[in-house]
């Protein structure tokens, strides 16, 4: 019996995948079938195969694992510094009601604010130097998990809070057994949107000022009118995006299995 | 360790507008003594307990514990009627974890508490997450808590009102089993008569809200008690005398069949 649901484990589960790519793989068939056929023209719309073939010789070049390589340094580093001084700041406002009260209308203020118009006067501020376009994607990080952290600390139920009182929790054993795991699920719902926006930013700000990264090598493929560059660089950033998304869920999985599950995903 | 609550009053709501919640309640839990509460839903019974675990603040009157010359303050636990799980432990670690607070080695409260939940019937849950179990599991996982901490004084709130008759006949005997072997005084908040008669030694009538003590019952019963009693003479007129008490009086009954008719 065990094989028997094993098999049909394994078949939802390919089934699941089947679905995942099959729109993306009839939109690229048919893309490859209409530049063949000539229907599109194929120096605006080159067909998949030789984006492919361009890809795999840029990967061997090292070309693309370079400029993949200097988006993900700045995103990484972007997010890493905004989150978790975003996050200390929304813990701290959780527990100072009027920190809280001081700060909300700044943070509602630059939040609605779109990030890039703020790229000139981190530049005027910083220097035109990578701190200012680090800069950006970190204060929206900031912004996303001083929201969301203040929100975990302040909606977590007072009755978890009175049981681990009420059975002699110390106040470290209450931090550990109580208020931190409690938070995990929306201080993971901050760092996913702050990766994303992490990520979005960084190629904005890489195709306005800088030299290197997806959003310049994007920028300048338009320029020089190298479509299949231009084409590369959105699939990679995509793909970033993609894995991004799914290395964080699986993080919150292994660091929150007790959380009632999603509705089943393929990610 | 005897328990006395004298005169106490809580109310809710704004200060110029308080809602009463608890008027002039007073009552004792003698050493070792298991006691019921009954009342009508929101007539204050978990605001009780609430002021009896020093949880709510006592607006008037008093909650106080007389130790029988212990050093330690009084342990007064509560299986709580709500989340009184932590969704993030597993069943295991939420039923160790007063001992955790006492400070017992992990493997002695893990031993201690995987013994205590097979004999509440959670053996093989143990790794189990509180989202994936029945409301009356968790509730079990509850009570294996408060039992492990040995507490001086029990407050349950209606520990088994999601349960089924069956599964609720044989917690009710475990419970009463567990408290044979060691003597804490319980108050037991109900709202099933059948369940007040068949677990105390007292019963305590709260009025509807704001709650007052309306009527104090013995429960004449031997123990160690058995479900059979409920079919007892001394059980059947203790029951039509409560019923008649919470106003379920034969003309009450009347009324709301012709309510009923139309
Ligand atoms: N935190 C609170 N704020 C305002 N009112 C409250 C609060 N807690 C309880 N009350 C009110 O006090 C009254 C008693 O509530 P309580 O929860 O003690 O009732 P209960 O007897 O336990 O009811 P049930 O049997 O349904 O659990 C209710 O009218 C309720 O609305
Ligand atoms: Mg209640």
């Amino acid at each position: 019996m065990p094989n028997r649901r094993n098999h049909e484990r394994l078949k939802t589960r390919a089934g699941r995948w089947l679905r995942f790519v099959s729109a993306p793989a009839v939109l690229l068939a048919a893309w490859e079938a209409l530049a063949l056929a000539d229907y599109v023209n194929p120096l605006f719309f080159p067909p998949p195969s030789r984006l492919a073939l361009e890809a795999v010789r840029m990967a061997a070049s090292g070309e693309l694992g370079a400029q993949i390589g200097a988006t993900l340094h700045r995103t990484v580093a972007a997010f890493l510094a905004g989150s978790l001084a975003g996050l200390a700041c929304g813990i701290v406002m959780g527990g100072f009601r009027w920190l809280h009260e001081a700060l909300e209308p700044l943070i509602a203020a630059v939040y609605a604010t779109p990030k890039l118009t703020l790229l000139p006067i981190l530049m005027l501020i910083l220097g035109v130097n990578e701190a200012a376009r680090v800069a950006v994607p970190a204060l929206s990080c900031f912004l996303l998990l001083a929201i969301h952290g203040f929100d975990a600390v302040r909606s977590i139920q007072k009755d978890y809070v009175e049981l681990a009182k009420n059975y002699g929790l110390t106040r470290l054993m209450r931090l550990r057994r109580v208020y931190l795991p409690a938070a995990v699920p929306q201080v993971f719902t901050g760092i996913r949107l702050a990766f994303g926006q992490a990520l979005v930013l960084t190629i904005s700000v890489e195709i306005v000022s800088s030299d290197s990264g997806l959003g310049n090598m994007i920028w300048t493929a338009w320029q020089t009118f190298s479509t299949e560059q231009l084409y590369i660089g959105v699939f990679a950033a995509a793909a970033l995006g993609i894995a991004s998304l799914v290395g964080l869920r699986r993080l919150e999985r292994k660091l929150a299995p007790w959380h009632e599950p999603h509705a089943e995903g393929i990610l | 360790m005897r328990l006395t609550c004298s005169n106490l009053s809580v109310s809710f709501g704004r200060r110029n507008c308080p809602i009463p919640a608890l008027r002039n309640v007073s009552f004792t839990v003698g050493e070792g003594e298991f006691v019921a509460v009954i009342g009508p839903s929101g007539c204050g019974k978990t605001t009780l307990l609430r002021c009896l675990a020093g949880l709510e603040r006592v607006h008037s009157g008093k909650v106080s514990y007389e130790c029988g010359g212990g050093d330690r303050p009084p342990r007064i636990l509560m299986v709580f009627q709500e989340h009184g799980v932590l969704p993030w432990l597993t069943v295991l670690e939420n039923a160790a974890l007063g001992l955790e607070a006492q400070g017992v080695p992990k493997r002695a409260r893990e031993e201690r508490a995987r013994r205590l939940l097979a004999r509440l019937g959670l053996g093989g849950r143990e790794r189990a997450y509180p989202h994936q179990l029945s409301l009356g599991m968790k509730q079990r996982v509850a009570v294996a808590r408060s039992f492990l901490c040995a507490p001086d004084v029990l407050l349950m709130d209606e520990p088994f009102a999601a349960l089924d008759a069956q599964t609720r006949l044989k917690l009710q005997h475990e419970l009463l089993a567990l408290w044979q072997e060691r003597r804490c005084n319980v108050v037991f908040v109900t709202h099933d008569v059948d369940e007040a008669i068949l677990l105390s030694d007292r019963i305590i009538v709260l009025s509807a809200a704001p709650g007052t003590v309306t009527g104090e019952y013995s429960v004449g019963l031997p123990r160690p008690r058995e479900a059979g009693m409920m079919l007892s003479q001394a059980f059947t007129s203790l029951k039509s005398a409560l019923y008649a008490q919470l106003g379920f009086e034969g003309s009450q009954t009347c009324r709301t069949a012709e309510i009923m008719k139309g």
